[in-house]
């Protein structure tokens, strides 16, 4: 298994270039992808992601890895922006080549939803110079929970 | 026993700081027996008490708060609930 392709970044993400990364080989029957933007809501300016020196990198890493396992996939690629980033900017950018469609859809919903309670970042939104702290919701949790207590 | 607490999240500006350095006279083996040596060393520990934090020792999940193996100039990490994507 090739190992996953990580971008943890705080530069704006290149959705054109990294839409050409996959598929790498012939065998993929099928690709697909997310991306996550920051959306416009309630005044919001800007919306900045934290992360851990560290953990971020290695978790997102262990995301993607399980996600290729676990469905099958030829090639995962992991692009999540951090940093303070404006609307409409993407934030996550996930990509999946696979022999069918099955696997290559699944695997991107679990890398996502697993990574979105799983992996160390924190958001907060802005507003002009004040900041909100976003923390995760129940459904979450439960998007998460039902990839992590289900098996494949 | 020297120790780094480091603060990620929402729970940085709960605490007030991104870290702070603390002496204990003996070594904590649980997560209870850490908040407990941290009363009078540290101005609030109350946001600690969550239940929904994670911890890290040196950049490594703690599988379970119930023990915990700390050795001298361990960092041990405070991690708010996660929220990417």
């Amino acid at each position: 298994m090739r190992p996953p392709l990580i971008i943890l970044t705080d530069k704006p993400l290149d959705l054109a270039g990294l839409s050409e990364k996959l598929p790498i080989e012939n065998a993929a029957g099928a690709t697909s992808s997310f991306t996550g933007y920051v959306r416009e809501s309630d005044g919001l300016t800007a919306l900045e992601l934290l992360q851990h020196p560290v953990m971020t990198g290695r978790a997102l890493d262990h995301i993607a890895r399980t996600a290729m396992q676990r469905f099958g996939v030829l090639d995962l690629l992991l692009a999540h922006r951090h940093g303070r980033m404006g609307i409409g900017e993407p934030i996550v950018h996930i990509a999946a080549a696979a022999p069918h469609r099955r696997a290559a859809l699944d695997a991107v919903s679990f890398s996502i939803d697993v990574l979105k309670t799983q992996a160390p970042f924190w958001k907060r939104e802005w507003r002009n110079d004040r900041y909100d702290w976003v923390e995760p919701g129940h459904e979450d949790h439960e998007k998460a929970a039902q990839w992590l207590e289900t098996k494949a | 026993m020297k120790l780094t607490l480091e603060f990620f999240g929402p729970l940085q500006d709960r605490m007030g700081n991104a870290s702070a350095q603390i002496d204990l006279d003996s070594a904590p083996q649980s997560l209870t027996d850490l908040l407990s040596l941290l009363t009078g060393k540290l101005d609030n520990i109350a946001p600690l008490q969550d239940p929904h934090l994670r911890v890290a020792i040196n950049d490594e999940l703690c599988p379970s708060a119930d023990s915990l193996s700390l050795s001298d100039g361990d960092r041990v990490a405070f991690l708010s609930p996660f929220s990417g994507g």
